[in-house]
């Protein structure tokens, strides 16, 4: 009877994700088209990439804007769990309100920073008027990468905040206590007992966010769209753009390419939690 | 000592409002100017706010259709991964049968599997059922993620509660079916609140796969709409804005009603996006 009832669902898992992963993983190695079943091609999908800039790009991208991003989020979280921890007036209204990047559709929340990193008439840029001539948030290279960022760390730094602060609710207050007693001044109590008692939760985060970021496509495509030429190129975002372009093989090998890097980060991630 | 606490939790306050506002007060801001003065009159300040661009995007882009499309594509989506995904998690939690460990394995990898990897084949496959650019394939394909989550965030609630109740329930004579809908389900509900919520909110704004699933003026979902709105006139900004506004609010309830559990849920890692 237990079989019976996770069949649909294991059903599903097999048929919608088994069957189609292995497929990605087929299909890289042809030359597929949309309405061409295609032959083997071996390796040609990926020795292409070799001089391919968006690759490139996006290999680059997994540390300056996926790197970076998870960094700061790593920070913005950890700081925004430690003022919702203190005693604050409304503590459970500004909760809701730390949560609202995360809780808001991701699109609603991409296209309004779009709109305010807009150049010359964003936000931001209506905002610096006075101080500088307009910033091209979006179309420098530089800028586009930092703007992304700072998209893409807004979205996320509840998921970090919100899962720090119930760590930081579990460290018991005696800790604290005693170590004012002995004289700790803040900075030490922070270091000496906050940080160690939050690690292991910061790990699973890290790695289950590190997932998430790498896989981000919508922060890309409604910011950029991988653009000015490549510089915020991703791989979900050159994987969607193969397939707009009707090149399936292609398109499965931008996706299959970075398989080796969330499975390093799954396995780190079932070290540091053992039901995993 | 007092008063330096007072001023660490107003400055704590401070940087919190700095952080999270600007960007949701200017997008509602935008979505109330006037049409095209976005542009014309950049500006942080409220002046001359009026409800054209909502009427412009509802009667002229007809975005209350896509509004529905997203409720109904949100709303099947939950409730065909809920019903997988208690049966699973109750064969999972209290069953022994050949398997167990396996399919408790594979819903964990399917929940990390990223759509990337599955988006490619499952369009083929959509379109061999003749679902292509139908609700239904989006329902099917939204499955990918619902089930796994649901499943995953249902079993943990179901393992940590202790099976005493059902195993009297069962000495009564109640069927294991019986047991799992009088029993467990009614102690189980903030479990459930927390995995349908997340479920909704997340089928409700995806992106990604509806831009591959769904390309029909009339079977697209708001996130697409809007999308396509926004690769044409750049003065299209301020309906596009209060597009943005008008879908972020049933998720927005929705995240209200249910902010215990969905809080609690994030902190559990359950997270996509």
């Amino acid at each position: 009877m237990g079989l019976l009832l996770t069949l649909p669902a294991v059903a599903v898992i097999v048929i919608l994700i088994g069957y189609p992963t292995i497929s990605s993983i087929w299909y890289s190695f042809t030359d597929r088209m949309v309405g061409s079943p295609g032959r083997f091609v071996g390796l040609d999908n990926y020795t292409r990439l070799v001089h391919d800039s968006g690759f490139l790009s996006a290999t680059a991208n997994l540390v300056l804007i996926v790197g970076v991003s998870l960094l700061l989020k790593l920070v913005l979280g950890t700081v925004v769990a430690v003022i919702l921890n203190r005693p604050m007036p409304e503590r459970n209204l500004w909760r809701l309100l730390v949560m609202l990047p995360w809780a808001m559709p991701g699109f609603v929340a991409f296209m309004g920073l779009r709109l305010m990193f807009e150049s010359p008439y964003g936000a931001i840029n209506v905002a610096l008027e006075s101080f500088t001539s307009p910033v091209p948030f979006l179309s420098d290279p530089n800028w586009a990468r930092v703007s992304v960022v700072i998209a893409t760390v807004w979205r996320g730094f509840p998921f970090w905040a919100i899962s720090i602060l119930a760590a930081l609710q579990t460290i018991p207050k005696e800790l604290y206590e005693a170590a004012r007693m002995d004289g700790a001044s803040a900075w030490q109590q922070f270091t000496n007992i906050t940080v160690p008692q939050i690690r292991s939760t910061v790990a699973v985060v890290a790695v289950i966010s590190a997932i998430w970021t790498a896989n981000g496509f919508e922060n890309i495509w409604l910011m950029t769209q991988g653009g000015p030429s490549t510089t915020t190129m991703t791989f979900p975002v050159l994987s969607f753009l193969s397939l707009q372009s009707r090149q399936l093989g292609q398109a499965a090998a931008y996706a299959v390419v970075i398989l080796p890097v969330m499975a390093l980060f799954i396995m780190l991630l079932s070290r540091r939690k053992k039901e995993f | 000592m007092e008063k330096r606490s007072r001023l660490g939790t107003f400055l704590g306050m401070a940087f919190l409002a700095i952080v999270v506002v600007p960007p949701v007060y200017y997008m509602v801001i935008a979505s109330l100017k006037p049409r095209s003065a976005i542009y014309r009159t950049p500006s942080w300040l409220p002046e001359r706010s009026s409800l054209d661009n909502y009427a412009k995007v509802l009667r002229d882009d007809n975005f209350l259709v896509n509004i529905g499309n997203s409720l109904i594509v949100a709303l099947a989506t939950t409730l065909l991964a809920m019903v997988l995904g208690v049966l699973a998690a109750y064969a999972i939690a209290r069953f022994k049968f050949p398997g167990r460990n396996a399919a408790s394995q594979l819903i964990l990898m399917s929940y990390l599997t990223p759509l990337v990897l599955l988006f490619i084949p499952l369009s083929v496959v959509v379109g061999n059922l003749g679902l292509a650019d139908t609700l239904s394939g989006l329902v099917l394909v939204y499955l990918t993620f619902a089930v796994p989550l649901c499943t995953w965030l249902i079993l943990g609630h179901f393992r940590e509660f202790p099976p005493d109740l059902e195993e009297a329930a069962s000495l009564d004579g109640a069927s294991k079916m019986r047991t799992l809908v009088s029993v467990l389900l009614p102690v189980s509900a903030p479990a459930l609140a927390t995995a349908a919520s997340l479920a909704f909110m997340m089928a409700w704004g995806e992106l990604f796969l509806a831009l591959t699933f769904v390309k029909g003026q009339g079977v697209m979902t708001a996130p697409v709409a809007l999308q396509h709105m926004s690769t044409g006139d750049v003065q299209q900004y301020g309906p596009i804005m209060a597009g943005a506004v008008l879908s972020a609010i049933p998720v927005l309830v929705v995240y209200y009603i249910s902010q215990k559990w969905v809080i609690q849920g994030a902190a559990e890692g359950a997270f996509k996006g």
